[in-house]
């Protein structure tokens, strides 16, 4: 319950205070919030198949926000920047699905 | 599970995910808002370069509807001209060749019965005289066939025959009798000046016996119309 509650809280507070995003933040931030989307399918996931471990859910949040980041950055640094985000958020999003998947067969057992 | 006091990791996990929704937040906020700040330096440089071609393409039809429409102009102006021009040509033309009534000032040279025959070249000599002097518009008429007033408008093809009874001719086709009229369109004085001339016409018929009597007229109506008759030989070219 807390963490929806925590999740409904930083929207509200993102929604409402209207903050600008640091120009330097700007490339990394759509890609490590996708990552933290991903942590979080899996963390669900976990919780239903009952082997969620908070510490293996708030450290694979983190590492995966700053994987991502440094992905990005290592692109920007090749010059193949968005390239590589493409290739992020391609695989993020295929195992974003694949969690969803494990989510969806977990609740309506279909 | 959920609804134990919450541990200290459950807190951590909360935190965590307001800091997700925070930046989810905030990342929708300003990729919504801002519509090229967040594009990269790659895209701007593609879109740019989108533009300024698509700008000098449509630079080019501009400039290209731009000649098209001056041409336009110019060409509806110059066949404006055109036809007003051919319109005042077609306008003298048809009075010259007696296809519309005309008026005007200008005289009427009455020839009464000559107690001796006319010599045609009289009358060719009169209607001469009238051209000489500047009639635009020149109709003979006499007594017809029929015994009433027939009128001749005379043209460039107009022809003057005498008919083999003496004093009687035949104009363009129609035979006139006297008394002739002879009306004129132009300028009275002229007219009556280079007809009254010693020697001239009006002294000259007075001398064969004719009764000649001359009237400038301040506005002159002429309705009789010269037949026209498509050339034959001559074609335009």
């Amino acid at each position: 319950m807390i963490p929806v509650i925590g999740l409904v809280v930083g929207v509200v507070v993102g929604l409402f205070t209207h903050p600008s995003v640091p120009l330097w933040l700007q490339p990394y931030l759509p890609i490590a919030i996708v990552a933290a989307l991903d942590a979080v399918f899996g963390g669900i996931r976990a919780l239903l198949e009952r082997s969620f471990d908070d510490k293996v859910f708030v450290i694979s949040f983190g590492t995966n926000v700053v994987i991502a980041g440094l992905i990005v950055y290592l692109g920007d640094q090749l010059g193949v920047g968005s390239q590589l985000s493409t290739g992020v958020v391609v695989v993020l999003g295929i195992r974003i699905f694949t969690n969803a998947a494990a989510i969806r067969r977990f609740i309506f057992r279909a | 599970m959920m609804m134990k006091r919450p541990t200290s990791t459950q807190v951590v996990i909360g935190l965590v995910l307001a800091g997700l929704g925070f930046a989810l937040a905030t990342q929708i906020r300003s990729n919504s808002s801002a519509g090229l700040q967040t594009l990269p330096q790659a895209d701007l440089v593609r879109i740019l370069d989108d533009l300024t071609s698509k700008n000098s393409r449509l630079e080019a039809e501009r400039s290209s509807l731009i000649a098209l429409n001056s041409q336009i102009v110019n060409g509806g102006a110059s066949s404006q001209t055109a036809l007003s021009a051919a319109q005042s040509r077609a306008d003298a033309l048809e009075i010259l060749t007696g296809q519309v009534a005309a008026h005007g000032p200008g005289v009427v040279l009455d020839i009464y019965a000559p107690k001796e025959p006319l010599p045609a070249e009289q009358l060719v000599a009169a209607i001469n005289e009238l051209r000489d002097a500047g009639a635009e518009v020149i109709e003979i008429s006499g007594i017809g066939d029929d015994g009433n007033i027939a009128g001749v408008r005379v043209v460039a093809s107009t022809y003057v025959v005498r008919e083999r009874t003496p004093a009687v001719f035949r104009v363009d086709g129609v035979v006139l009798t006297p008394p002739f009229a002879l009306r004129a369109i132009g300028d009275g004085p002229t007219i009556s000046a280079a007809l009254n001339i010693a020697g001239g016409v009006t002294d000259q018929l007075r001398r064969a016996g004719s009764r000649v009597v001359l009237t400038p007229q301040s506005d002159l109506t002429i309705e009789t119309l010269a037949r026209l008759t498509a050339p034959r030989y001559a074609q335009a070219r």
